[in-house]
């Protein structure tokens, strides 16, 4: 079972991430101000860490950088109510750790611990990725399901890409949009629920069983055919 | 806030203008004194060489006359001057007085040299008489002694005249100093006072008052221009902020209201489960829609605060507005448009990618959403030789009218047709920000049918078309 650390000070934010990360069948313990999170974060094996950007003791910045310089590699999401630092919000995420701003949907929130959490359990390399009967050649930018070869375009194949490296996870509008489109924004409209429309009436064929399913609450799962 | 004094004399002392006076005064007052302390020491010294050359005169003259007019000579030189400035000796080689009224030789001339030494205390002085004098005393060929003396009142008298002079001047200048200094500092406490009365209205909340301008174009009158202005600024952007906050007020209750309305339904009509469970979902998409308006509110707050152009890089717009179209256009084509681009190649840009891409999302997103099914939309970036590159977004929705040009870039603005078009009204707002942090040139205008959004990425002002 994941292991995830939450550091919040906030009692009832703190009790609503604990228990829906619960839910999502995580081993949670939690910490509720800076010192204490860092002595926790230390001493304990996580596979990934939620961090309130203020807290009682300590800054979230200044926590994690502190984790960092003792070798801790745990990922980090960072989550804050400060926006307009998108300086340190790409560092962070150059650094394979995450940001997210307050108010946010706890479906987002678990969304993004869970990939932080995958990404250091597994990182699928080399050219080959497949999940059931999808298959992608990286090197031949090619992607099939079973027989049938996908017609995707460049952008369709990167959005495919980025759903089978994070396979039975929920990836959410803009967890996608800030992996394909790479642009630091929240994009307001449903214009990435096309996208995935899109890419969806291509991988699933009508008489296949769907393999990109709508998560409720915001986001898409790509499911492997039982 | 400071507390306003009245008008007190006491404070004429510590204004500027006041010190200024008492400074100048006191320049002027020691030039002055300098001037006639020269004249005073000048003065002594040509009156009392014309004293000396006198003397001489005299001596030569008593030289030319021959001996026995020599001891008259003396005598009516002592007698013919009534006033007494002349005294007089011819003495015989044994002491003798031969001519004149003095005794014997003055203490002074006792060298008998023949040179012309002053006597302070004059030639014979008594405790009553000792008016100072110059003289000079020689021994005669003969043996004899010439003894002559000249009173130097004249020089005193000058002098004094002089030194009269010059306290007069020091007492008038000193008053005029003063009395110059005190207007002139009366008239700036009474403008700082009118400053200061208008000021404390304006800091009690009333920013349609203005500091007084007399209108003499002194500077005073510039000061207050400045600040005047400056207050006219200030006041436009509280204006604006009241209208922003009106404006949100308005339309977060909006939907506070139907979160509220839908959840208290929800408690009171009970139901299943399944029925809370929409109730709630519901709930959390009106929620995310007032979340959605403070985003971007607070986003547009980002943009205009100016410190993202410490962010701003070199980009090549053209790989922008191509992944901009690749995010649309499926968005586009979904909706029944016809979505075509036309992007050439074109010179790069100083800015921020994140910035302008979500700003040219903006544009792409109100013209997909304001055009009606059918009808078609262009982005196009192309460079004249010469010009800025620039970005228009064509489209054949209702358009534009020129009154609602004005507005529609002002916060939550919106065309009376989006009254029934889910946003929060702040899309234009935002790209309205960015091209003012990138200094770019913003312009609406019709494209009959529909509206052009053109941006032009270079330097400009933001501007209606």
């Amino acid at each position: 079972m994941a292991r995830i650390l939450v550091i919040e000070d906030e009692a009832r934010t703190a009790r609503e991430i604990v228990d829906a990360l619960t839910a999502e069948g995580y081993a949670v313990t939690l910490r509720a101000d800076g010192p204490t999170g860092l002595a926790e974060a230390r001493a304990g094996l996580y596979d990934a860490i939620t961090l309130d950007r203020l807290l009682p003791g300590l800054d979230g910045l200044a926590l994690l950088a502190e984790l960092r310089r003792e070798g801790v590699t745990t990922p980090v999401l960072v989550v804050s109510a400060l926006d307009g630092v998108d300086d340190k919000v790409r560092g962070l995420r150059a650094g394979g750790d995450d940001y997210l701003t307050k108010p946010f949907a706890l479906a987002e929130l678990v969304a993004r611990v869970m990939a932080l959490a995958r990404r250091r359990a597994d990182k699928p390399a080399g050219t080959l990725l497949q999940v059931g009967p999808l298959v992608m050649d990286l090197v031949g930018r090619q992607a099939t399901r079973g027989a049938r070869e996908l017609d995707l375009t460049p952008r369709e194949f990167q959005l495919l890409e980025y759903f089978v490296r994070n396979a039975e996870q929920t990836l959410t509008r803009s967890m996608l949009f800030q992996a394909v489109w790479e642009y630091g924004f929240a994009p307001g409209t449903n214009v990435i629920d096309v996208h995935v429309g899109r890419l969806r009436r291509k991988v699933d064929a009508d008489n296949e069983e769907a393999m990109i399913r709508t998560v409720r609450g915001g986001g898409w799962r790509l499911h492997a055919p039982d | 806030m400071p507390r306003i004094n009245r008008f007190r004399l006491a404070d004429v002392p510590r204004t500027t203008a006041f010190r200024m006076t008492v400074l100048f005064g006191a320049l002027t007052v020691t030039v002055v004194l300098l001037a006639l302390g020269v004249v005073y020491w000048r003065a002594g010294v040509f009156l009392t060489q014309r004293l000396d050359e006198t003397l001489v005169r005299e001596v030569a003259e008593f030289q030319r006359a021959s001996v026995p007019e020599q001891a008259t000579h003396i005598d009516s030189l002592v007698d013919s001057d009534r006033r007494g400035h002349w005294r007089a000796a011819l003495l015989a080689p044994d002491g003798r007085r031969l001519a004149g009224d003095l005794a014997n030789v003055p203490e002074e001339l006792r060298a008998l040299d023949g040179g012309i030494h002053a006597l302070p205390q004059g030639p014979a002085p008594t405790p009553e008489r000792h008016h100072a004098a110059r003289g000079l005393a020689r021994r005669l060929a003969d043996g004899r002694v010439l003894v002559l003396t000249v009173r130097t009142n004249e020089v005193h008298e000058v002098r004094e005249l002089i030194l009269r002079a010059m306290a007069a001047g020091l007492v008038g200048g000193v008053i005029l100093a003063l009395a110059g200094g005190l207007a002139l500092s009366v008239g700036t406490l009474r403008r700082i006072e009118a400053i200061h009365r208008a000021s404390a209205t304006i800091m009690a909340g009333d920013l349609s008052q203005r500091l007084p301008v007399r209108g003499s174009g002194d500077d005073f009158d510039k000061l207050a221009a400045i600040v005047n202005a400056m207050l006219a600024k200030i006041e436009g952007l509280i204006g604006d902020m009241k209208v922003a906050g009106d404006n949100i007020a308005h339309d977060l209750r909006t939907p506070l209201t139907r979160l509220r309305t839908r959840l208290e339904g929800a408690l009171r009509r009970g139901g299943d489960i399944e029925a809370h469970r929409a109730a709630m979902e519901d709930a959390i998409g009106d929620a995310d829609q007032i979340l959605a308006t403070f985003r971007a509110l607070l986003r547009i707050a980002e943009v205009e605060d100016g410190r993202r152009r410490a962010a701003f890089a070199t980009i090549d717009p053209g790989p922008l507005v191509l992944a901009a179209a690749d995010l649309y256009e499926p968005l586009a084509t979904a909706k029944g448009l016809a979505f075509t681009t036309d992007i050439r190649p074109a010179a790069p840009i100083t800015g921020d990618a994140d910035l302008l891409f979500e700003a040219l999302g903006n544009l792409l997103d109100n013209a997909i959403k304001f055009t009606p099914s059918g009808g078609a939309l262009t982005l196009a970036l192309r460079q004249e030789a010469g010009l800025a590159p620039e970005i228009t977004v064509r489209d054949t929705g209702p358009g534009i009218t020129p009154d609602q040009r004005d507005m529609m870039f002002r916060r939550f603005t919106r065309g009376d047709h989006a009254r029934h078009t889910p946003g929060n009204g702040l899309g234009l707002s935002l790209v309205a920000a960015v091209a003012q942090l990138h200094g770019f040139r913003l312009a609406v205008e019709d494209g009959q049918p529909g509206c052009v959004m053109r941006i032009t990425l270079g330097e400009g002002q933001l501007g209606q078309g």
